[in-house]
């Protein structure tokens, strides 16, 4: 989002990430991979844990719960209202402020490309979500290029990379005992203003950070025929091998709420005797109760359908809406499915009709 | 250390029961497991073509119940099933959820399955293990710049440590020699985690759940992936009237998973599945067994061990104890 910036690469030593993660604590709210329970989450991070990133010998490890949540959170209030009619709506919901108050830090390319493919969604122009675009223009991205993608990545089959820059206000890339630190926006280039620990990046360092960078595209699992698959989708909701595809989905909702990129909710009243709030939930097109009619009636009746709903909003009504496949390949899905029922490969399958 | 029959032979054994039930038209489809696309993932396979039982494969990592696909199922099945699978599908009979002719059970003298967490905390942080290689009581990881080697024996999921009947208690056929099978725990330690829970104080058991249950995104995959938890509707997915808001607050989530597990009080067998299927590593064992030793202790009923014997809650004997009922 916003201006581009100069481009203009810089540099500082690894063992300064800690000093740069206390800069941005000092001006910002920084929310980081953390560790809660052991599941790693986007959360209000402590100048220790922010600190630790820089005694790492690499970059934060990715998080399980998407980035997503940073901006369109599980659970959020709309609005209040009580027994008397007074109705109060949530302070999100005012006038977006264009002063940045916040900082991702430690995120991942591909949950830094969804926010793109999420900003299609509630920052169109037909529609903008104040809750969401508030949040989204009040926070700025820190993304760290990945070196080591995991086993169930496909981030280079979705148009996106290792070191792929859409979505990031500033991107670091390891090179060598150094990071490259990329502007990528006037907000990145603020994320830096008063830190004085970096310097104009030199040919070794630009040579070490697109070694780095190729062999992090070389560690991509898989490459998987997306294009083939969203031309064989159009024709593809009647097809006999939806029944093949299904059967082993256990109909839970793993995939969709770890997903960058599913974005789909429910609005409900929790209501008291004295008053209550309007809530917005995520909601999952894996339940039977995301498209039950009030008459009974399920247009969806079976995992088959729903099963089928997930795979054609991402590949094919959101290609046909948006120009863009509703997926960053970053393998959430594939690594957290109870039956290991994996995209990628329901994909090469469709592909191959 | 008892190592069983080799992987290799029980694979071969269940492709063979499997080519010969498909063959002999005795199931239309055969459910077992075959290589996952990740290095430690299995994932169920459902073959319907004599040709294709080469898919099939058995090892510590087939960890899913696939029990859970049997509910409402239409028509013929063989299924593979591990010690503690087939409890859950005696309770479907028993429940009348699958008929007892329609299912070829095929049981495994289970050897007991990996608990991927625990591997992955045996692994450490660092590059990703990008393949395993499972071997006769071990497993070999590697990734890049490492390899370890771990006995399997260490990384066996917490439920396989308590389990008294790793040899299925009922079965058609059978792949691999029941003699071979990993030893049962005794009767009386395998409540010994629950006894211990069950002696601190009631805030630190409250805490300690509240704690847990917390994590909880709402994604039901333990619901899910229990196969008794087969109701046409939940009672959280109600609208009128609604038991449950999907909220915040942290007594939805309570009410939900305290529901469940009584729900599943005295049918459950303690197959994990549950706690493995859940992604944000909620203990989920710790009530459900406590549910277990109470219909043991209270009612003399070990679940899914006899299909003659009706469910807990749905039966009432005159010498049922009710010391608990003011």
């Amino acid at each position: 989002m916003g201006e581009r910036g100069s481009g203009k690469a810089l540099v500082m030593a690894k063992r300064d990430l800690g000093a740069f993660a206390r800069h941005l604590a000092a001006s910002y709210l920084v929310l980081a991979p953390i560790v809660e329970g052991g599941v790693t989450r986007f959360a209000v991070a402590g100048v220790d844990d922010i600190g630790g990133f820089g005694d790492r010998e690499s970059v934060p490890a990715p998080s399980k719960r998407p980035l997503k949540e940073v901006f369109f959170p599980q659970e959020e209030v709309l609005l209040a209202f009580d027994a008397g009619g007074k109705v109060e709506v949530a302070a999100g919901a005012a006038a977006p402020a264009d002063e940045v108050t916040r900082v991702a830090f430690g995120v991942r390319p591909c949950d830094a490309r969804s926010l793109t493919l999420l900003d299609l969604v509630f920052d169109a122009a037909d529609y903008k979500d104040p809750y969401y675009v508030g949040r989204r223009q009040g926070t700025a991205v820190v993304t760290f290029a990945c070196t080591e993608p995991g086993v169930a990545c496909f981030c280079t089959s979705v148009g996106g990379g290792p070191s792929d820059e859409a979505g990031s206000d500033l991107m670091l890339v390891e090179a060598g005992e150094s990071y490259l630190v990329k502007p990528l926006s006037a907000r990145g280039e603020g994320l830096l203003r008063g830190f004085d620990a970096v310097r104009e990046a030199g040919d070794v360092e630009l040579a070490a950070a697109r070694d780095a960078e190729a062999r992090a595209v070389g560690r991509v699992a898989r490459d998987v025929p997306v294009d083939a698959a969203v031309e064989k989708l159009a024709g593809a909701f009647g097809d006999a091998v939806w029944e093949d595809l299904y059967r082993k989905c256990l109909g839970c909702a793993v995939c969709t709420y770890l997903c960058p990129t599913c974005h789909c909710f429910d609005i409900g009243d929790e209501a008291t005797r004295a008053g209550g709030e309007r809530v917005r939930n995520w909601d999952s097109c894996m339940f039977p109760l995301f498209t039950l009619h009030a008459s009974g009636h399920n247009p969806r009746p079976s995992r088959k359908e729903r099963f089928r709903q997930r795979i054609m909003h991402k590949f094919n009504y959101f290609v046909e809406n948006n120009g863009r496949v509703a997926c960053v390949g970053c393998g959430r899905c594939v690594e957290n499915c109870p039956v290991n029922l994996d995209v990628r490969r329901v994909l090469e399958t469709i592909a191959a009709l | 250390m008892v190592t069983g029959d080799s992987r290799a032979e029980i694979t071969q054994r269940l492709r063979d029961i499997a080519r010969d039930l498909l063959e002999r038209g005795e199931v239309d489809v055969f459910i077992g497991y075959e290589e996952g696309s990740l290095p430690l993932r299995t994932t169920p396979a459902f073959i319907t073509r004599p040709d294709d039982v080469s898919r099939l494969t058995w090892g510590a990592l087939c960890e899913n119940n696939l029990a859970t696909y049997l509910p409402k199922f239409e028509g013929r099945v063989g299924v593979v099933v591990k010690g503690c699978d087939v409890r859950a599908l005696v309770n479907l009979i028993v429940e009348k959820q699958i008929a007892r002719d329609q299912v070829k059970i095929v049981g495994v003298p289970c050897q007991g399955v990996i608990d991927r967490r625990k591997l992955a905390g045996a692994v450490g942080e660092g590059p990703p293990v990008r393949s395993v290689e499972e071997t006769d009581g071990f497993i070999i990881v590697r990734g890049s710049g490492f390899e370890k080697t771990i006995p399997v024996q260490e990384m066996l999921s917490p439920a396989c440590a308590t389990c008294v009947h790793p040899v299925p208690v009922l079965y058609d056929l059978l792949a691999g020699d029941e003699a071979r099978s990993r030893g049962a725990c005794p009767r009386e330690d395998a409540f010994a985690e629950v006894e211990r829970f069950a002696g601190r104080n009631v805030e630190d058991r409250f805490a300690y759940f509240a704690r847990e249950i917390e994590r909880c995104i709402e994604c039901y995959a333990c619901r899910q992936a229990c196969p008794l938890c087969y109701c046409p509707e939940c009672f959280v997915d109600r609208q009128s009237p609604k038991w449950v808001g999907r909220w915040r607050d942290l007594s939805d989530k309570m009410v939900f998973h305290l529901g469940r597990v009584l729900h599943t009080a005295g049918r459950c067998a303690d197959c994990g599945a549950c706690r493995r299927a859940c992604p944000a590593g909620i203990d989920l064992r710790l009530l459900s067994k406590q549910m277990e030793k109470d219909a043991l202790e209270f009612f003399g009923h070990e679940p899914g061990t006899d299909l003659e014997a009706a469910p807990v809650l749905a039966t009432y004997r005159r010498e049922d104890p009710d010391d608990f009922i003011l």
